[in-house]
């Protein structure tokens, strides 16, 4: 079980927290600007990356905040 | 040994707001907002904890609610605040006496020992196995717990149950120091 | 049997009294329940998973393989307990496993007979024929003949205890060199020490934990351990809990594992009193006893002059050809083809580090060719290892393994040299495929004292170096942990938390039946004077449609939803708009996923200008709460709107049906109670037994109803308050049941049995909710989709038919069609006439009205008409009222 550093709370078990999938795809500001098989890709391809890998967490049973963490997906340690 | 009493229901009214409005808004000598994270502020029947960085919970013992959000309302009038009665939304549980420590360990997975936790400090995590916020209030060590309402009996049964495996135990002299 | 020399651990002044297999024996204090057999001259303890063979007991510690007993009796049976570590007290019962009629004569050793029909794999290759002869014939068979103890069939009736600790040094393994450690570590913060065993004298500052095995290692730091805090005393003089799970955090671990020393591999080194050398030393030392008056010592050991000094007669050889003997050994012969007359073997294999929780966490391993074992790469981000388990073992050469029938790698799981062989000649050659091919390393003793052997035989069949085939992952726990210490307190009503109401003690006190959504306890129904359910509810819906009910809403989710940008925030995240609805008011919404499938429906109020309340689904209260965060805070963070909780701080009862408001006419102040002043979908402010309330005029049952919300803290009195304001209208507390019939009638959608996550608004019949104005929102890009356009897309429609039919029901066009054209979400009898009626989702649903289609369900089908969804009062007359 991973220990997380939430950036207000400080570190804390994984349990407290919800993983939220790779960080950095902003939802498009205009989605009608996309075909339908550009924003397929939006709602359901992932770049499922081996190594390091930006990706949102949420401290759920904490404060609630959204943050991003990068995290080897190999050794599940996060970056610094 | 140890003791789990349900405390009565107080006022708990949620602040969210930005720290900068804090910085500006006129307020009152007895209503003292922590900035450190994780920490609560007392003047008399009054706590205000830390609850995230833009989350504060008001938690008064008297039955001070239309006065409170009235006064609350008022400092912040002109600015992006939400001041929001919760008063129903938690139950106040304290763990006291000889083993609250003890007990707490049990029931989460904080490192509790000062200078990790101490008096004055308050956490949002996970105590046994529903969310609640947690204070320490004194040296005793002595514990309060808000926890939702609806987890309460669930929490406070949880907790009654394993406190009565707390004797004997391990290597139960403190850590020296 | 005992002898003058050692015993280090026993109290000789005291005799206590054991019984195996009926026998009773007697031991001392300090006695494992090995040591004790031994000292009785018991070498035979067990008989092996496969082939039966006898077995005796093979080392002195955790990683024995062979000696499983079966210690206490029922439901405190315990199988498969090493005896090695069993610590013995006064009236211990014990029984040998996979042994019948008895341990002595077992009929089951014919599969030892026959063991050239049962290689490793051989059910890949047998058991050929139909899956009824497999479930009928095979299997029973196989389950009698396999296996090791017989689980208890009763429930655990012990108790356990798990706590948390946080240290800033964990050192594993109490020996001279994790004593050291320790005590080094004390000027760094906070200690703990952790032993196996029971003899670990106190180190003044450190915490330490005797009897527990850190079975784990984790990410971060985190290691799970099991403590043994009574399993060591007599039933009657147990306190407290039986074991006690440790999760412990440390900033750093030392790890002083020590190391295994290895059997050796010849033909039949699996008979009793077959040992390892250094069990052989630590029985005299420990125990005071000799494993055999007449030993043979193979490989090289200090032991020898030891084991002369306390009376035994030791000859040593350098390597064994094979070992003879039914029993129990009774000669060997050795490498130059003696033959030895003998009562004991004692082998000096290599040693092979403890390397288990340092693997756990990914610490890499390579072979040391002067040792021949793995150990540990030093990796400083790790645990650090010190001691024997660094790899600080002999320099030693081990005999090398002699082929032959029933040379064995792995005992627990009766793997033999051969298997091995078999399996690199068939093409199992990567290491991974040899353990799961063999079964090698798989048992209970999580290959302790067989990887290695197995290891370097199949680097040997490939021509390889020792290491060159590399080693399988090491997976927790070290050794096996029971059920009750991983549960601890979370068990029975605890097993997960109870969410209860406010009036949740009323509902009890009126014997209400109750049932689980999600982690909340609701009442199903309020049987009376004997009724079943069906009576229940019957007069329950008829309550409701024709005088007044009253059901406890609590569990609704309610979100606080305020700033100048509530409108804005509320339109993105529904499909319907909210700005032009007026202060007061309060509308039905739909929120959509991204994909533009139905999430959550519910009623919102605005409250103030810029001030909603949201309700939600009882089930999908927190979820939609995450996700309005996660867009706020991650897509539209300049939006200035706060979301906060509310769903406990309200409680909620619904006064439903046609006499709703004449009840609240009796207890309700400040309110304008009328049609004219209270039209459906607003609310207004007032009071109920000098408590403020707020009355919304939502309906979910299609009758005229009120939502009676107050603070949780006074939820009671304004409770029995409605209760006795309606007793002379004859008001009937309604359940969940009651509920979903009513709704249904309605067509009223339920998130999670109308929808699967797979249904679009405009599936349901909810095109009308759509915004057609709004120039975004959440999944209205995905509504375009050519998916989303399709016409045979899943329609809701209502059916009936003469007779009740499944929900979950598969519907198809004829009788005897396959082709499934939908399912039956939900199917009630009607809330009045009682007639079956349900809602479907079907292929181009709505063309089918008129027609009829035939339900799957149970083996039968059955007709049914399709029909509208809204059964009951389709212009809404009731619910305007």
């Amino acid at each position: 079980m991973l220990t997380i550093v939430c950036p207000h709370c400080g570190a804390r078990d994984q349990t407290e927290f919800r993983a939220g999938g790779e960080a950095d795809r902003p939802r498009p500001a205009d989605p009608f600007a996309l075909t339908d098989a550009e924003w397929a890709d939006f709602l359901f391809m992932r770049g499922n990356v081996m190594g390091l890998q930006r990706e949102l967490w949420v401290h759920a049973a904490g404060c609630g905040k959204w943050f991003s963490l990068t995290r080897d997906t190999r050794t599940h340690r996060f970056a610094p | 040994m140890v003791e789990i009493t349900r405390l009565p229901d107080a006022t708990l009214i949620t602040v969210r707001c930005s720290p900068a409005v804090l910085d500006k808004a006129d307020l009152p000598a007895g209503l003292i907002f922590p900035r450190d994270a994780n920490r609560f502020a007392t003047v008399e029947t009054r706590r205000i904890l830390w609850a995230g960085p833009d989350d504060w919970m008001i938690v008064d013992e008297r039955d001070a609610a239309p006065d409170l959000l009235a006064v609350l309302e008022e400092i912040f009038a002109t600015h992006h605040v939400a001041v929001v009665d919760v008063s129903g939304n938690r139950v106040r549980l304290r763990v006291s006496g000889r083993g609250a420590r003890e007990l707490m360990n049990r029931a989460c997975a904080l490192d509790l020992e000062p200078p990790s936790f101490a008096t004055g400090h308050c956490a949002a995590t996970f105590v046994a196995r529903t969310q609640a916020l947690v204070m320490q209030v004194d040296d005793t060590p002595c514990y309060e717990l808000l926890v939702r309402r609806s987890f309460a009996s669930y929490l406070a049964d949880w907790l009654v149950t394993a406190a009565r495996g707390l004797e004997p135990l391990t290597g139960a002299q403190p850590f020296p120091g | 049997m005992r002898v003058a020399l050692g015993g280090t651990r026993i109290d000789r002044s005291r005799t206590i009294h054991f019984r195996f297999d009926g026998r009773t024996l007697a031991g001392h204090p300090g006695d494992t329940l090995a040591s004790a057999l031994l000292a009785n001259g018991i070498h035979l303890v067990g008989r092996s998973f496969k082939y039966h063979r006898p077995r005796g007991i093979l080392s002195a510690g955790a990683e024995e393989p062979n000696a499983l007993v079966t210690i206490g009796e029922g439901a405190f049976a315990e199988p498969n307990s090493r005896a090695t570590m069993v610590e013995l007290y006064d009236g211990l019962v014990a029984r040998s496993q996979n042994a019948w009629p008895s341990l002595g004569h077992d009929l089951g050793a014919v599969t030892g007979i026959a063991s050239r029909l049962f290689p490793a794999g051989f059910y890949y290759k047998t058991f050929l024929g139909s899956s009824r002869t497999w479930t009928g014939l095979y299997e029973p068979l196989i389950r009698r003949m396999a296996g090791l103890g017989p689980a208890p069939t009763a429930a655990d009736p012990d108790a356990y205890d798990k706590v948390h600790a946080h240290c800033e040094t964990l050192v594993v393994g109490g020996g001279a060199a994790g004593r050291a450690a320790a005590l080094e570590a004390l000027g760094q913060g906070r200690v703990i020490l952790i032993d196996e065993g029971v003899a670990t004298p106190p180190l003044d500052g450190v915490r330490l934990l005797n009897r527990t095995t850190a079975f784990g290692c984790y990410d971060d730091n985190l290691v799970m351990a099991v403590e043994r805090v009574n399993d060591h005393l007599p039933p009657g003089e147990r306190r407290g809990p039986r074991q006690r799970l440790w999760q412990i955090r440390a900033k750093r671990i030392v790890l002083a594992t020590g190391a295994h020393q290895q059997p050796l591999v010849f033909p039949n080194n699996d008979l009793p009193a077959i040992m390892i050398a250094s069990a052989g030393l630590t029985y005299l030392r420990d125990f005071g006893l000799l494993v055999g008056r007449r030993i043979v010592m193979v490989g090289s050991s200090d032991a020898a002059d030891e084991l002369r000094a306390a009376g035994a007669q030791v000859i040593e050889v350098a390597a064994i050809a094979a070992a003879h003997g039914r029993k129990r050994v009774a000669s060997v012969t050795d490498g130059q083809g003696t033959r030895h007359r003998c009562d004991a073997v004692l082998m000096a294999g290599g040693w092979q580090p403890a390397v288990h929780l340092h693997s756990q966490i990914g610490g890499r391993l390579s072979f040391d060719p002067a040792r021949h074992c793995f150990v540990p790469v030093v990796d400083p981000s790790r645990a650090r290892l010190i001691g024997a388990c660094a790899g600080d073992v002999p320099v030693d050469r081990p005999s090398a393994p002699v082929a032959g029938p029933n040379a064995f790698v792995d005992f627990q799981n009766d793997v033999t040299l051969a298997d091995i062989d078999l399996a690199t000649r068939e093409g199992f050659v990567s290491v991974e495929h040899l353990k799961r091919y063999t079964t090698t390393g798989m048992a209970t003793d999580q290959g302790k004292l067989s990887n290695l052997n197995a290891i370097t035989r199949l680097a040997h069949n490939l021509g390889g170096a020792p290491g060159s085939v590399g080693t399988t992952t090491f997976r927790p726990p070290y050794t096996p942990v029971t059920f009750g210490a991983l549960a601890a307190h979370d068990r029975d009503q605890f097993i997960d938390p109870t969410r209860t109401t406010p009036m949740h003690d009323w509902h009890v006190g009126q014997g209400a039946v109750f049932e689980d959504v999600g982690q909340w306890k609701r009442p199903r129904y309020f049987p009376r004077d004997g009724e079943d359910m069906r009576a229940a509810v019957r007069r329950e819906c008829r309550a409701v449609r024709r005088g007044v009910g009253v059901l406890d809403a609590s569990t609704l989710g309610k979100i606080d939803v305020r700033g100048p940008d509530a409108a804005s925030f509320l339109n993105l995240i529904y499909a319907n708009g909210w700005s032009k609805l007026p202060v007061g008011r309060c509308r039905y919404g739909v929120m959509l996923g991204e994909d533009g499938m139905v999430f959550d429906d519910g009623v919102s109020a605005r409250i103030a200008e810029h001030q909603f309340l949201t309700f939600t689904t009882t089930g999908n209260a927190a979820r939609v709460l995450d996700h309005m965060e996660d867009y706020h805070q991650t897509e539209w963070p300049h939006l200035k709107v706060w979301l906060n909780s509310v769903t406990e701080h309200w409680a909620a009862a619904v006064v439903t049906g046609p006499l709703a408001r004449d009840v609240l006419r009796e207890v309700v102040s400040d309110v304008d109670l009328s049609a004219a002043a209270f039209p459906h979908l607003s609310w207004r402010e007032g009071r109920i037994a000098g408590h403020k309330v707020r009355l919304y005029r939502i309906s979910f049952t299609g009758e005229l109803s009120f939502e009676v919300h107050c603070d949780s803290r006074f939820a009671r009195p304004i409770w029995e308050a409605l209760l006795a304001a309606g007793e002379r209208f004859g008001i009937t507390p309604y359940g969940t049941e009651a509920m979903h019939v009513l709704r249904a009638e309605k067509a009223y959608v339920i998130i999670g049995q109308e929808t699967d996550g797979t249904v679009a608004p405009d599936d349901l019949g909810l095109s009308w909710v759509v915004s057609k104005s709004k120039p975004d929102f959440i999944g209205k890009r995905s509504l375009a989709r050519p998916e989303l356009q399709r016409p045979d897309r899943k329609q809701l429609v209502g059916l009936t038919m003469d007779a009740f039919v499944d929900e979950g029901a598969q519907l198809t066009a004829g009788a005897a069609d396959t082709v499934m054209l939908g399912h039956v979400t939900s199917s009630y009898p009607g809330a009045v006439d009682e007639k079956p009626f349900a809602l479907a989702l079907v292929t181009g649903g709505r063309q089918r009205i008129g027609t009829s289609l035939y339900a799957h369900f149970g083996g039968r089908s059955l007709r049914c008409n399709v029909t509208d969804p809204v059964f009951y009062d389709p212009e809404g007359v009731r619910l305007h009222g």
